[in-house]
């Protein structure tokens, strides 16, 4: 196998990238100037050393940021906590804007078919954060899967003797989105969980 | 809905062709293993992404070939559509119009195809599981939510089953609720098909079979009580012990049970195989006429050899209780014609040898 060749397999490794687009992705870098070429494999090689994981919820951070801004951050809102299954929801959700509180990093959810129990996710560190801390609204957002409705309800028995309030995204038709177009399914479901309207 | 044209190359023994299918009849006449069936099996798969004979893609190829290419053009009063499937060993991939189908049930609304085998005398009497299978794909034609709450509902139950050989009992009463809540509907929609059927079925299987036996359906839920979550919940608690015992979910909707009831009494203990084998056509009947009431739509209906075994009276009393489709497709063998001159209106008959189809034109003697 050339340099070349196992350049491409090795791209082609990422995620939503085929063969074709890690063949371009290759050439391109085979053609650029080299200092592109060198900063990237800088930031590579040093990505798992400088990035880790937010001790207290999880989500990425630096290493000399260990809580993470978010955590520390005096400005957002401290009463409530966001529950998401992975630490890239957190970017998600940060990019809406709409949202302020902290947030908690499961790390997956609970499927025991994939040998995934309670006990392989973080959650016992939820019931210490949300007693130590003046927590007053978890909301749940999980994905609205199977798994993640099993996750959702079991958080709630967990969460059922403190004095929390505990809420789950909702789930609809997306923002933007035409009804017309929306999947089929995805208007039935909302219709059968909507929601009154105020008046 | 109807086919217009189907091309086909490398599925099972057929020499690659493309056949007109432009017609309200289509029949396909030859011997046993001559590809009749494979024919019905190529517009199943089209219609379905499955097929109604095997789960093994690898079977579907002819064995010479790697792949096998199936493309059909079907028009829906002013729509046409093409619908392509690419089968290889182990995957099978479905294009609408060009475009690749996420998931199958986008086309299983478009294409209402009701197959009518031999092997559907299981359905009368074969394990529950048959049955249940029967009322489901009844419910699929025209429901996709129902298809989405089943295969939800069979997640869940695969995740409680492993959460219980595991002995995790703190999960137990999340899947409980989960199970519940899914299921409750599941079991709704089973009873609501079951109460259709039971106005549909019976006067189609007095006219077919010629007597005057009153034959309905019964359904019996695993959960006996099923109004509430809580019900449900208190059912699959009560059953802990014996889930332990067995390693396994063991009440809930992947349990439940029908039954046909002639005078009170289960009819298949006294039926003979030629009724049940009828019981199983009108099934089939019954199954075209509820989705023609709760769509308004007509659709298309696969016969494989199942007028063998019928004496002539109830042969001729069957094809006539066949009415309401845009489009019947059969397969005989050579020495049935008797049976097809009474469709000969806008047919289009082929013989078949060899996995070769010829066209052919049906006399009167
Ligand atoms: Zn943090």
């Amino acid at each position: 196998m050339t340099v070349l060749e196992e350049l491409i397999q090795a791209l082609s490794r990422m995620p939503g990238i085929g063969k074709k687009s890690a063949s371009r992705i290759a050439y391109h870098l085979l053609q650029t100037d080299q200092e592109l070429n060198t900063r990237l494999a800088r930031l590579i090689h040093g990505i798992q050393k400088k990035i880790i994981r937010c001790s207290t919820c999880g989500s990425f951070t630096e290493t000399d940021e260990n809580p993470c801004t978010m955590c520390t951050s005096p400005s957002r809102d401290r009463g409530t906590l966001c529950i998401v299954e992975h630490p890239q929801d957190v970017l998600t959700l940060e990019n809406t804007g709409a949202y302020h509180g902290l947030y908690h990093v499961l790390d997956g959810v609970i499927s025991p078919l994939d040998g995934i129990g309670p006990d392989q996710l973080q959650l016992g560190k939820i019931v210490i954060r949300i007693r130590e801390s003046g927590i007053r609204e978890v909301i749940i957002a999980t994905n609205p899967t199977e798994e993640g409705d099993t996750t959702a309800l079991y958080i709630a028995h967990l969460l059922k003797d403190l004095q929390v309030r505990v809420t789950r995204l909702a789930s609809g038709i997306p923002v933007g989105g035409d009804i017309e177009y929306a999947d089929r399914i995805t208007i039935a479901r909302s219709l059968r969980g909507r929601t009154e309207l105020g008046r | 809905m109807r086919f217009v044209s189907l091309q086909h190359s490398g599925f099972r023994n057929l020499v690659s062709a493309t056949l007109s299918l432009d017609a309200t009849h289509v029949i396909f006449l030859g011997e046993n293993g001559q590809g009749k069936t494979n024919l019905l099996e190529a517009l199943y798969m089209v219609s379905y992404g499955t097929s109604f004979r095997t789960r093994r893609t690898r079977h579907m190829i002819h064995f010479s070939e790697d792949r096998a290419a199936l493309t059909v053009c079907a028009v829906d009063g002013e729509q046409t559509y093409t619908v392509k499937v690419a089968i290889e060993a182990g995957s099978v991939r479905m294009f609408l119009d060009g475009k690749e189908v996420r998931d199958r049930k986008e086309v299983i609304r478009l294409f209402p195809v009701i197959v009518f085998s031999h092997e559907d005398i299981q359905v009368v009497s074969g394990p529950p599981e048959d049955r249940r299978r029967f009322f489901d794909q009844t419910l699929c034609l025209y429901d996709q939510l129902y298809l989405d709450d089943l295969r939800r509902y069979y997640r869940v139950l695969r995740q409680r089953n492993q959460a219980v050989k595991d002995q995790d009992e703190r999960l137990l009463s999340v899947y409980d609720i989960q199970l519940a809540d899914i299921g409750i509907t599941v079991c709704r929609r089973r009873e609501e098909v079951v109460e259709a059927f039971n106005g549909l079925f019976p006067g189609l299987y007095a006219s077919v079979s010629g007597m005057d036996e009153s034959l309905h359906i019964r359904y019996r839920p695993s959960w006996e009580t099923r109004n509430t979550r809580e019900e449900v919940c208190r059912h699959l608690h009560a059953g802990r012990d014996r889930d332990r015992v067995f390693q396994t979910t063991t009440s809930g909707p992947h349990r439940d049970r029908f039954f046909f009831i002639a005078r009170g009494k289960q009819f298949t203990d006294t039926a003979s195989t030629g009724q049940q084998r009828l019981v199983s056509l009108v099934l089939r009947s019954a199954q075209a006429a509820f989705y023609r009431e709760r769509t308004k739509r007509l659709p298309v209906l696969l016969l494989d050899d199942v007028l063998l075994e019928l004496d002539p009276g109830r042969r001729k009393r069957f094809l006539a209780s066949l009415t309401g489709y845009d489009q019947a497709i059969f397969t005989f063998l050579p020495d049935e014609e008797y049976g097809i001159r009474s469709l000969s209106d806008e047919s289009i008959t082929y013989r078949v040898a060899q996995g070769a189809f010829h066209e052919t034109f049906i006399t009167d003697h």
